[in-house]
């Protein structure tokens, strides 16, 4: 009996499953598709001289990729932006969107102050910081340094230097959206928790290491994961404000790719190279998640 | 069983909308509002009704107000003819171009990426037979392949250094004709607090361009290195072998105090404000940024002498063809493109082409186009021919060694690469795009 019923409960009108037609084949022919083609084509010679006739050359492509240098870069700047991007932009968006749940006067304004930068393409953050980190005499944050006597510092011209530059932007561009998504979050929180927790004395560093972080759960699993991807799969500020240098100093996987992949005509080593990224973005998400619910756990 | 037959009608009505989404546009007859004739990557030829005009989609990298003068010339002359064009920020060009001519698509007239590889694939229309003999060999030897031409090369473009005559002059100093007397300019620069010269070594493309502007002088422009292109791009040479000599020599650069590592951090727009503001006083660049120099500083009093190497000589101009155009070997409005072509190759054709893209000199037989005052100092070097593009003899290595280089070269600024180091990497790099 209980087991008609789950069936029952379980089951599709066929009627109705029809309807998930139209979206099944769009979501067949534009995601997997390519996606499996992208496979297939890792492993031939695929390239802008040899488009037509291909042939299977094995791991040859994904080797390819552990033989220089300039790929173990990208994957280690990759990740360096990756983890400390999801650290910075959380860490910085919880303590504000704390701030900005309490009443006061311009806490609207605030808000949307904090929000802005995020309505901006990243191409335009990148042409705007592009001038603020400026070693000319016209960068304005040079020459803040140099009037209160640090002197200059070559925030995108060093190659020590480049790629937290680069991640500073992007803090600065993303607390402020999760901002709002941990202010959602916090809203749904009873202020019944937190009276009960005052009319027993405690502090507001109790309060929110008892209180508000763990009900922050749901909005940090879902803040860090996206972070963390959109950190795994960064391009568009990296072409903006360094284009990868100097020299090869803040190139990540993705950059790599669109120069090797598309811009050189390595395509199978592109699309080799796209694989193995799938691979390291479902690893770390895995293991993020995973991290995340035995933390909500404890 | 209404339900269901109501169920299955708009399930058929949502799956052909779709597929009607995803169909081609036939051609449509002009109406009183629109004159266009078909949409899509092809286009549509003698329509048959007189009226009709033939569409022709132009892409380049060039914005479209620097091609003004030409499309109304093309609209004046050839009214038959809807020309669209189609500008392409130069850094996706070649990505969305080439994507489009391996799916048998694209424009009809394209701008460059006629080099070996695309021909071979047969995405170029052979223009001997129309073209053959109308422009200059050294405006055509880079799109003619096994003795057949495919592309029409426009106004060359070229570079080499302005300065700043006023700053010249309250130093009492005279150009430089040789890189000696260039460090000791500089010297004197440096000595009273201004830059020397002002560069933009954040873009790894005007670093390279800073380089070969005197492995031009010092190698590939003399007799012993004038086959050094070609030998490269077969791999019979290499950078390192080549040119170790001529990039040492660049170093001195950075030894002297002239290029910093601060300039790793400074855009090429960065440095013009410092040329124009008189900060620096030299900076090597080309005639479109003359527009520029102009709006920001409008009494800017500038001249151009030619880039300089140990050597002497009269220095050389970094430059070439600017652009050639081409035929989509698959356009469906081939006759109409080569009517297109055809106005191009015309005394004024090339006049309304140079007149949007001054500075340059057209490759056109029989037209000479008056180069601007500001450029008086560097006339012997144009007068003897001097105006190169290495990149433009390497064939499909051209644009990946152009990054490659460019980034090396920014490592050794940088002090994370010796001379000999960046040139490795480069060979490298060379090998592998030649062994693809």
């Amino acid at each position: 009996m209980e087991l008609t019923t789950r069936r029952r409960r379980g089951r599709l009108e066929p009627m109705y499953a029809l309807f998930l037609l139209p979206a099944l084949a769009i979501y067949a022919l534009f995601f997997l598709y390519p996606a499996l083609s992208t496979v297939v084509y890792s492993f031939t010679n695929w390239s802008d001289i040899n488009p037509r006739d291909l042939s299977f050359v094995g791991w040859k492509n994904y080797k390819a990729i552990f033989d220089e240098d300039i790929y173990l870069t990208g994957i280690r700047n990759t990740l360096i932006y990756a983890v400390l991007s999801t650290l910075l932009i959380n860490g910085v968006a919880i303590p504000l969107a704390v701030a900005l749940n309490r009443s006061f006067k311009t806490r609207a304004l605030l808000r949307s102050v904090f929000f802005l930068p995020a309505v901006f393409s990243p191409l335009i953050i990148g042409f705007l910081w592009s001038y603020l980190y400026s070693t000319s005499d016209f960068g304005l944050i040079n020459q803040g340094l140099t009037a209160i006597g640090v002197g200059k510092i070559n925030f995108l011209g060093d190659a020590n230097l480049a790629l937290y530059a680069v991640i500073f932007t992007q803090v600065w561009q993303w607390a402020g959206y999760n901002m709002v998504i941990y202010l959602a979050n916090l809203q749904s929180i009873h202020p019944e928790y937190y009276e009960a927790a005052q009319l027993d004395g405690a502090g507001p560093w109790q309060i929110f290491k008892a209180i508000t972080l763990p009900l922050l759960a749901p909005a940090i699993t879902f803040c860090t994961v996206t972070v963390m991807i959109s950190g795994l799969k960064v391009f568009d500020i990296i072409y903006s404000l360094t284009s990868g240098g100097p020299g090869h100093a803040t190139e990540t996987i993705v950059s790599l790719m669109v120069k090797k992949g598309l811009g050189e005509g390595f395509y199978a080593f592109g699309s080799a190279f796209g694989v193995l990224f799938v691979g390291i973005v479902g690893l770390i998400t895995y293991a993020q998640l995973r991290l995340v619910r035995f933390w909500g756990a404890r | 069983m209404k339900k269901g037959m109501l169920t299955i009608v708009s399930m058929l009505l949502a799956v052909t909308t779709i597929l009607a989404a995803c169909g081609t546009n036939a051609p449509v007859a002009p109406d009183a509002g629109q004159e266009g004739a078909s949409a899509g990557a092809g286009s549509s030829e003698g329509a048959g009704a007189s009226n009709v005009k033939t569409k022709v989609r132009l892409s380049y990298w060039n914005k479209e107000e620097n091609m003004a003068t030409l499309l109304a010339l093309i609209e004046e002359k050839l009214p038959h003819i809807d020309l669209d064009y189609q500008f392409i920020d130069a850094t996706q060009y070649d990505t969305i171009i080439k994507t489009q001519l391996a799916a048998g698509e694209g424009p009809d007239i394209v701008g460059d990426l006629i080099d070996e590889t695309t021909v071979r694939l047969g995405y170029f229309e052979d223009l001997t037979e129309r073209f053959g003999g109308k422009y200059y060999d050294s405006g055509t030897a880079n799109v003619t392949f096994d003795g057949k031409l495919y592309g029409l090369p426009q106004a060359s473009w070229f570079n080499g250094l302005y300065y700043n005559k006023d700053l010249f002059a309250q130093y009492n100093l005279t150009v430089p004709t040789t890189l000696d007397e260039y460090f000791e300019v500089a010297q004197t620069f440096l000595d009273n607090g201004i830059k020397p010269q002002a560069i933009g070594l954040k873009n790894a493309n005007v670093a390279m361009q800073s380089f070969m502007a005197l492995a031009l002088n010092d190698y590939i422009g003399t007799p012993e290195g004038k086959t050094f292109d070609a030998a490269f791009r077969k791999g019979e040479a290499t950078m390192k072998d080549a040119l170790l000599p001529a990039l040492q020599t660049w170093t001195q650069y950075l030894e002297r105090g002239i290029f910093t590592t601060e300039m790793l951090g400074l855009e090429e727009e960065q440095a013009i404000d410092e040329f124009t503001s008189g900060k620096a006083a030299m900076f090597q660049s080309g005639p479109w940024y003359m527009d520029t120099f102009k709006q920001k500083n409008p009494d800017l009093n500038i001249g151009m002498f030619p880039n300089l190497g140990t050597k002497g000589g009269t220095g050389w101009m970094v430059g070439g063809p600017g652009v050639a155009f081409g035929i989509n070997a698959k356009s469906k409005a081939k006759e109409a493109a080569y009517e297109v072509l055809e106005l191009l190759s015309t005394p004024e054709g090339q006049q309304a082409y140079w007149q949007d893209n001054q500075g340059g000199s057209s490759y056109l037989k029989g037209v000479v186009f008056e180069m601007p005052e500001e450029y008086a100092d560097a006339k012997a070097a144009f007068e003897q021919g001097n105006v190169y593009f290495p990149p433009n003899g390497w064939g499909t290595l051209r644009n990946p060694i152009i990054d490659e280089l460019g980034k090396m070269l920014q490592a050794v600024v940088g002090g994370r690469a010796t001379p000999e180091q960046a040139l490795e990497a480069v060979d490298k790099k060379a090998a592998a795009l030649r062994a693809k």
